[in-house]
């Protein structure tokens, strides 16, 4: 069934669908419209889960800590001050090997106050240990919500889904809904690795001596390096089932390609039409979105980038100091490799400025016309 | 090696207890509202037990320390309920409506009595069947002494039958009560007055004496006239209306004084179809009577003139011309209330047909043995009732100027103990001191009796002790007075007391301070589980060899039911 519905809200179909147990949010704008509609659903006994209602984003994460420990699926969703309010228990989760989804609406960090959409939340947690997708359309979320699950519980890590703020969470497209049963023969129920017996009391997350933490780390390093397979395997069953499939990585545009455009989240819908519209041109261009930042697509792009001269990337978010994160996680994978064109570093659309055709149009025709960029971070769109 | 760091075992063997450095403990303190309480009752008990739905159970735990349930809570001034921790919170719980909806609902159970009496040799006499002397003979009576009350007329209950008007306390309940102390086998002796009929040398047989003759004798204005004809005395009105006799009345009464007598007199004028003012002579803030009665009084039309002192009563034309002179207040007197002076040449006349004098009642001493010591109106006695003269006690009114039915209940219940003691040849001063209710002066005779039960920290529990997220803001249930209209037409009982839906709702608000009535608090908080639960029941006990001291079973307890204390290093 087709519906007409709100990023958001087909973030909400995701977790009814998923059969969730445990739901504990706090309420955040771009966020908010996801826990209301949860909620209400809980309370009018049309969801069967329970809602925990808590004060705080720590706590939120806190309480899933202890259900998922006790062997249920849970959720939570956040964006911005309320994901780095979640910070500790975001490593607690992942140390714990616990299969939590968790939605972000990207939007950017106070101060200045603005509610608007920014990458600088979701990536400043890259460290923690979650494995992170960006989500395109509205149907992406719903069907990342859905894959997210079997990730999470296959490889025993947490799993934070990611959409821009309003530009998704709060305009509407038509989203093809699956059935419960169609999803039911997709999602297995969860089956957690040390299930809780009171009878025999364990402790969990005890200490670990020096003699055995780095292995502890070994293990989610190893569990990370899963994600790819397990990740298409996914994806290629999901396809199968319900026809779309997003990968780690998509090209579009040119198969092969002096200039190579790189972006994630909706910045991608944008530059679909720009790239058609250059390739109507003439010119040599595709585009590659990317969709799974965490672990990071390495070998993935480096099969689409190895053809190209130039690769733009362009970065909604900043890491003071260096630059935009993906260009930066990008120059780091191509350092042992033979082939490594020059990466042009692109900064825009920073707390929710719209990141305009003209604008990309901007970053493709200087990547043209430049051999190497002149520096280290070319920003686009900003007022002198 | 597991995913994970998991004890693939228990993790008793880690004694987390070793880290704690204060300790939590379960210990029950004293609320307010016991420690208040002149009676002793244990008030945060029985509501605990009402909130059970077992009002008999409640009856009985007020009936420890108190044979008048039914009288307290309709005639006490409720101490209590001005000590409620809850009245910082919202409204103080109606605690003297739950007595009374306990005691009522007992009575209609109709159970039998059974009859204690005989196990002792000793006998013990009591003269006066007033409060005092009545609370000391059933104690005394559970106490399993031979008591005999002397009663000067030809009812008992002293005060309670003559000097409460039975729009406040039907006489019925009062023969109820006093019926349920009979049955225990005491026997009452009526019209054998102290004095005349009955002499100290009558009572050789009689190994201790109460004395408990209260204060009847009207205090004297020694002004001009004041002794005239139908001027009468506010307790001499109320006893001949009590016994029902004829009362000769004008249309116009007025009435001196500011007491709780004169409110009664006042209240019964209105009843009997006359008009009552009250002239008293300092302001409202100063009166002596308890506020709610003065509010009923002013519901019921009755006048009062404040700041108006009588100096003259004389006779015209069948009318009474009261010559007055207008007060203003002054520096504080020795009771602490500011002394009225008159404003000079400020002289007026105030006219009624009927004048009634209720400025204080005194006691009578031309009875008393000799070698009792009194001072400023009182005998005086240790404070458990003992006087200079070996084996007699004394106590009510008669030793006291705090003179309420729940004073006069809480020393002669003081005065049993110690007889007990005195007959039993044990200190009654230490004795008393074991069984203080918070630091006193009331006591519970029921810690006397089984010392080893019910322990209570004598610390009262004040309001910022209590965690009051776990309380939401309710109404103080009213009880349903009747119309002025119909009320003031007899005698009949003013207010209608709680239904039992009510008394649960009302009982529901207490916050139970300092009693754990197993709400699970700690045990759902503890971080380490070391609140032990013995099958589905709360044990009280902590488990040290986990609890790490953290306190938050100390700091989530809603009543202050468990106490902290650093560990000895």
């Amino acid at each position: 069934m087709k519906k007409v519905i709100t990023g958001n809200q087909a973030v909400a179909y995701g977790v009814i669908l998923s059969r969730v147990d445990v739901i504990s949010a706090y309420p955040i704008t771009p966020q908010t419209t996801i826990v209301e509609e949860l909620s209400e659903l809980t309370a009018s006994g049309r969801l069967k889960t329970v809602f925990l209602k808590v004060e705080s984003e720590h706590s939120a994460m806190a309480a899933l800590i202890g259900a998922s420990t006790g062997g249920v699926r849970c959720f939570t969703a956040t964006s911005s001050q309320g994901l780095a309010y979640m910070h500790e228990m975001l490593h607690w989760a992942s140390g714990a090997r616990l299969p939590i989804v968790l939605v972000n609406v990207n939007r950017a960090i106070a101060p200045p106050w603005n509610i608007w959409s920014d990458q600088s939340d979701s990536l400043s947690q890259r460290d923690t240990g979650w494995v992170q997708l960006y989500c395109e359309h509205n149907q992406e979320v719903l069907d990342t919500v859905l894959q997210a699950y079997r990730i999470a519980e296959s490889v025993k890590l947490p799993v934070m889904v990611v959409l821009d703020a309003y530009v998704l969470s709060h305009t509407s497209e038509a989203v093809e809904i699956p059935t419960m049963e169609e999803v039911d023969a997709f999602l297995p129920a969860y089956c957690p690795e040390y299930p809780i017996d009171t009878q025999e009391p364990m402790a969990f997350s005890t200490i670990a001596t020096p003699d055995h933490f780095l292995e502890f780390r070994y293990k989610i390093q190893k569990a990370m390096e899963q994600v790819p397979e397990i990740a298409k395997k996914v994806d290629g069953e999901f396809r199968s089932r319900f026809g779309r499939g997003y990968g780690a990585i998509e090209r579009y545009g040119k198969e092969e390609a002096e200039i190579l455009l790189i972006t994630s989240g909706t910045v991608t819908g944008t530059s679909r039409i720009v790239i058609e519209k250059l390739i109507g041109k003439g010119n040599s261009v595709a585009g590659l979105k990317i969709k799974r930042f965490r672990p990071f697509p390495t070998e993935e792009i480096y099969k689409e980038i190895k053809g190209a001269k130039k690769v733009a990337v362009i970065d909604r978010n900043l890491s003071a100091g260096v630059g935009g994160i993906f260009a930066q996680e990008l120059r780091a994978s191509l350092y042992s490799r033979e082939e490594r064109p020059q990466i042009f570093g692109f900064i825009s659309g920073l707390g929710g400025r719209d990141i305009t055709p003209e604008l990309i149009e901007e970053a493709i025709q200087y990547t043209t016309e430049h051999p190497r960029p002149e520096e280290e971070i070319l920003w686009l769109g900003l007022k002198k | 090696m597991p995913m994970i760091s998991i004890s693939l075992g228990h993790m008793d063997w880690n004694k987390t207890g070793a880290w704690r450095a204060q300790r939590p403990f379960y210990e029950d303190k004293t609320p307010p509202c016991s420690a208040a309480c002149p009676a002793g009752n244990d008030i945060v008990a029985f509501i605990q037990k009402t909130t059970q739905g077992d009002f008999e159970g409640a009856w009985n735990l007020i009936k420890e320390e108190n044979p008048f349930p039914g009288i307290c809570g309709r005639v006490c001034f409720h101490p209590c309920e001005s000590k409620c921790n809850r009245a910082s919170y919202d409204e103080p719980i109606a605690i003297h409506a739950l007595e009374r909806f306990v005691s009522d609902f007992a009575s209609n159970l109709n159970k039998k009595i059974e009859k204690v009496k005989g196990v002792r040799k000793e006998k013990v006499a009591i003269i006066g069947s007033g409060p005092a002397g009545m609370s000391c003979a059933y104690h005394l009576a559970k106490l399993d002494y031979d008591v005999t009350v002397f009663e000067s007329s030809s009812l008992a209950g002293g005060m309670l039958r003559r000097g409460i008007p039975s729009y406040r306390l039907p006489k019925d309940v009062l023969d109820r009560e006093i019926s349920n102390i009979v049955a225990l086998g005491v026997e009452i002796r009526t019209e054998m007055p102290f004095g005349e009929k009955l002499e100290l040398d009558d009572l050789k047989d009689y190994q201790a004496i109460f004395i408990a003759t209260g204060a009847h004798q009207s205090r004297d204005l020694h002004i001009p006239g004041g002794g005239g004809k139908s001027v009468f005395s506010g307790l001499g009105l109320l006893k001949k209306i009590n016994l029902s006799k004829k009362v000769k009345l004008g249309d116009k009464v007025a009435i001196i004084g500011g007491g709780n007598t004169a409110i009664d007199v006042a209240r019964s004028v209105i009843r009997l179809g006359k008009k009552a003012t009250i002239l008293y002579r300092r302001s409202k803030e100063e009166m002596p009577a308890f506020e709610d009665e003065i509010a009923d009084a002013i519901e019921e039309e009755v006048k009062i003139r404040y700041l108006v002192n009588p100096i003259r009563i004389q006779q015209k034309d069948g009318m009474k011309r009261l010559e007055c002179l207008r007060m203003e207040l002054g520096e504080k007197d020795e009771s602490g209330r500011r002394r009225p002076v008159p404003i000079p040449n400020s002289n007026f006349f105030f006219e009624a047909e009927s004048v009634i004098i209720a400025a204080g009642e005194e006691i009578e001493v031309s009875f008393l043995p000799k070698g009792l010591e009194k001072k400023e109106g009182i005998v005086l006695t240790q404070r458990d009732g003992s006087t200079g003269i070996k084996g007699i006690f004394a106590g009510g009114d008669l030793t006291s100027n705090q003179r309420t039915v729940a004073h006069a209940i809480g020393s002669g219940k003081k005065a049993a103990l110690a007889m007990d003691c005195y007959l039993k040849g044990k200190d009654s001063e230490e004795a008393l001191r074991q069984i203080l209710i918070g630091d006193g002066p009331s006591i519970s005779i029921f810690r006397y009796l089984h010392p080893q039960e019910r322990l209570m920290n004598p610390h009262v529990v004040t309001f910022d002790e209590l965690n009051t997220d776990y309380f939401e803001p309710s109404r103080r249930q009213r009880e349903f007075k009747g119309p002025v209209k119909k009320r003031t037409k007899g005698f009949g009982e003013v207010t209608s007391g709680f239904t039992e839906g009510v008394a649960l709702e009302e009982a529901e608000r207490c916050f139970s301070c300092g009693t754990c009535v197993e709400c699970e608090n700690c045990y759902v908080f503890c971080p380490d589980a070391s609140i032990v639960k013995t099958g589905e029941i709360l044990s009280h006990q902590v488990d040290y060899d986990f609890c790490k001291g953290c306190g938050i079973c100390f700091s989530e307890c809603p009543r202050g039911a468990i106490s902290l204390k650093e560990e000895a290093r």
